[in-house]
């Protein structure tokens, strides 16, 4: 993830390398989510609790696609070199992450599940380990964001943006996958 | 070499400083992290709470201590970099983002580790020396050493002295490459494994933990708060693995030499591959176990306790636990295969199918886990696990093939590196041959837990992944010391270390078929004299390892000067000066030929897939 901040160009061999070993990455953050979500299966089933907050976990789950809009668009314009605007998207969506994070951590301490249960455990275990990438995510954005704030990145050298903003992609994703998965089926 | 001068110039203080500074940067995180979610929650610093949320504050400040703050945060944030790499010795216990010093620094780690597990080892012996109580105080305390000295010999030995140790300072040679793909990514990865030993080795501040190695449940969710300390080295050092594994196969896919095709790629490339593929790809399951074995104490949630599912944590452990066997071995078996081929002057026999080998083992490796559960699993599930573990031995004999093959009608040298890659396969076939009896559904409901697995794994992992790594040593030792060891006493160690490894171990098998059993202080009477017989035998073994470690030391200072060559090997690696410079070579090497063609060279080369493009003026190029 984490390119060296220089302004040199960055060749099309160090692109390639650099999303090869970051597919990677983003392969065996993938490994950690289908175990926990087999172990949802194992443990409880189909099996959803009526005590789930599926209103609360829906707009979590928007706020999240939503927040797809502005990192997209920071991608766009940081590959046009303009590193204000793109802080200005790339700040945009750590706010709306952080309105999602917090709408976890609320949901994680408002929902009355039994910590003990079937499905109560697989529930915490899924949506702590996914906020735990939510945390990491949202500390890429500020980094992110700090470094365009400084002009770090030019035309030919922010491929650290475009890895955080597919970090986040993958967190998005995630959610989406772990709403379907633990609310509803 | 200029690290030796400079190693004089240096003084204490700058070569402990950095990890000085981590040290207080972890004491401080941890003691913000147990103390402010006591104070927050209320309760004691020493509730589990409190201790997982030290562990982890703390180790975030032992990152940044180390230097993570000025070279990954700055830098991150938009600041420029302003860390000082040091310069000499120094450089090996600092933040560095060089790959070969990374590679000495995760190999000191794991000799560290190395030396106190075999230490615990030794307090097990002598306990086991008599049938009684007598050299721990209790029995959790003889079940703690064996926990301690499991969980470090394979989470922190086994897995990072050649992956992490050769992987990080050999493969970016062996493919010409200057570094790594992600240096930085490297550095950091290398101080996750201190805080992961740290953890294990202090975990009796906590009562320990008595689980052993494999933390079963349910006991583990009855144990002791040493547990915690089990979950969370053992996440630690796995954090350390998956970045190491990602970074190797980057680099050897994406830094290759011009020339240096798949069907040249030197035979420990291919195996640290085929492993980082393993441990990308299963080490993330462990760490989901090992989160899951901290909520149930922390949450606490009931995954494994007496109201969960206890099988569910052998599952995922051993989903992982397999392959990591495969993780360990792997390397060992490229490392053979690269030194085998350069003391016998013979072109590698049968490298595409050592190859295929490789791949196979990889392939299977997550399809026979059940094996190690045999005892605890309903019926339906033994015999295809059985049979699947038995065919894992077909690819195995792939890389038999291989060594046999390239040692048959030889000029065979058998110098330190040599005898250490020729025992390390002798131990792996006994522990191999004997790894059938346990794969076998009867017979290891007889073999189960006892003495006999103690000695089988022991074949596999310090006979031979072990030996491996000292044949490593010793081959690369001029290559990242820049002076020859002393051959003597190398080849001592190498006889001692064989004879008193057989004599230790082979009679676990006999201890273990007579009944006794894994993990007890105590035993019946009978067993004393084989007993007695393994403890001699191991605290001999055990001795013979100073041998080696005082050699490595005296001669890193006053051995003779290595030349770039000294085994007349053909791999990169060798094309470099020893040691080699900040950017491994002073230009980029093409590759014009396959590496192992030595001897007879009139052979055809023989490459992963057929390429009849290659013509043949390309066979006379010649050995040097």
């Amino acid at each position: 993830m984490p390119a060296p901040v220089t302004f040199e160009k960055l060749t099309a061999r160090q692109i390639r390398m650099y999303w090869g070993g970051f597919w990677l990455i983003v392969l065996s953050e993938t490994m950690i989510f289908v175990t926990v979500f087999a172990v949802r299966f194992l443990m409880a089933y189909a099996d959803v609790s009526p005590d789930v907050n599926r209103l609360l976990g829906g707009l979590i789950t928007l706020i999240f696609v939503v927040s797809v809009v502005p990192a997209a668009s920071a991608v766009r314009e940081i590959r046009q070199g303009r590193n204000d605007t793109a802080s200005r998207s790339l700040m945009a969506t750590a706010l709306l992450g952080m309105l999602a994070f917090a709408g976890v951590i609320v949901d994680l301490f408002t929902v009355h599940l039994a910590a003990g249960s079937r499905y109560g455990e697989s529930y915490f275990l899924a949506t702590g380990y996914h906020a735990l990438h939510i945390f990491i995510g949202l500390i890429v954005l500020l980094a992110l964001y700090s470094s365009a704030r400084r002009n770090r990145f030019s035309v030919d050298n922010h491929w650290s943006v475009e890895a955080g903003a597919v970090f986040w992609y993958f967190v998005v994703v995630m959610y989406v996958v772990l709403y379907g998965i633990l609310f509803w089926v | 070499m200029s690290a030796h001068t400079a190693a004089r110039r240096a003084n204490f203080f700058e070569i402990i400083w950095p990890i000085a500074r981590a040290t207080i940067f972890a004491g401080a995180g941890y003691a913000i992290g147990a103390f402010g979610v006591a104070a927050i929650r209320g309760g004691t610093w020493m509730d589990q709470v409190s201790i997982v949320f030290g562990f982890v504050i703390g180790l975030a400040g032992w990152l940044l201590g180390g230097g993570a703050f000025e070279a990954w945060v700055r830098p991150w944030f938009g600041y420029e970099n302003n860390w000082n790499e040091g310069h000499g010795i120094t450089r090996f216990f600092r933040y560095n983002t060089d790959h070969k010093v990374i590679g000495v620094q995760y190999m000191w780690a794991a000799g560290f580790a190395f030396l106190a597990a075999g230490l615990v080892a030794m307090g097990m012996r002598a306990e086991l020396f008599t049938p009684q109580l007598d050299f721990f105080t209790n029995r959790t305390w003889y079940n703690t050493a064996v926990s301690i000295h499991g969980s470090l010999m394979l989470f922190s030995v086994s897995v990072v002295a050649i992956v992490g140790g050769f992987g990080n300072y050999f493969v970016p040679l062996l493919v010409g490459a200057d570094d790594m793909v992600f240096p930085q990514v490297n550095g950091i990865s290398w101080w996750f494994v201190l805080p992961g030993i740290a953890a294990l080795l202090l975990s009796p501040l906590l009562g320990g933990f008595e689980t052993g190695w494999t933390g079963y449940a349910p006991l583990a969710t009855t144990d002791e708060a040493g547990q915690l300390f089990y979950y969370l080295g053992v996440f630690s050092l796995g954090v350390s693995s998956m970045l190491t594994g990602v970074n190797v196969i980057a680099t050897a896919v994406y830094m290759r030499a011009p020339g240096l095709t798949w069907n040249r790629l030197p035979m420990f490339v291919w195996a640290m591959i085929v492993t980082s593929v393993l441990n990308v790809m299963w080490v993330p399951v462990i760490g989901v176990n090992m989160m899951m074995g901290v909520m149930d104490r922390v949450v606490p949630t009931a995954f494994f306790g007496a109201k969960g599912f206890p099988l569910l944590w052998q599952d995922l452990f051993w989903l992982f636990g397999h392959p990591e066997v495969y993780i360990i071995m792997l390397t060992a078996w490229g490392l053979w295969l690269e030194i085998i081929p350069v003391f016998s002057r013979k072109t590698l026999f049968a490298y595409r199918w050592a190859v295929i080998g490789f791949i196979v083992i990889a392939l299977l490796s997550g399809t026979v886990w059940v094996h190690h559960m045999f005892t605890a699993v309903s019926e339906a599930r033994l015999i295809p696990f059985m049979t699947n573990t038995e065919v894992i031995s077909i690819p195995t004999g792939f890389i038999y093939l291989s060594v046999i093959g390239t040692l048959f009608q030889g000029r065979i040298r058998l110098t330190t590196p040599m005898l250490f890659a020729l025992f390390s396969a002798l131990n792996f076939l006994i522990g191999g041959g004997t790894g059938i009896f346990l794969a076998d559904v009867p017979s290891d409901f007889q073999l189960q837990d006892t003495f006999f697995v103690v000695a089988h794994f022991h074949y596999t992992i310090l006979g031979g992944m072990i030996f491996a790594w000292f044949a490593g040593l010793y081959y690369w030792f001029p290559k990242f010391s820049g002076r020859m060891y002393n051959e003597f006493w190398g080849k001592f160690s190498a006889w001692w270390m064989m004879v008193f490894f057989n004599l230790t171990f082979f009679t676990m098998f006999i201890s273990g078929i007579n009944g006794m059993n894994r993990r007890i202080a105590t035993y019946l009477p009978d067993l004393t004299r084989l007993n007695e017989f393994t403890s001699i035998m191991g605290f001999l073994f055990g001795v013979g390892f100073f041998v080696p470690l005082i050699n490595f030391l005296v001669s890193a200072y006053v051995g003779r000067r290595a030349p770039a060559n000294p085994w007349g090997g053909k791999t990169l690696e060798w094309a470099t000066t020893s040691p080699p410079p900040h950017e491994n070579f002073e230009t980029i090497p093409v590759v014009r030929e396959d590496f192992y063609r030595y001897g007879d060279v009139t052979e055809p080369e023989m490459g992963l897939f057929p390429n009849p493009t290659l013509g043949s003026q390309q066979h006379t190029t010649g050995d040097d």
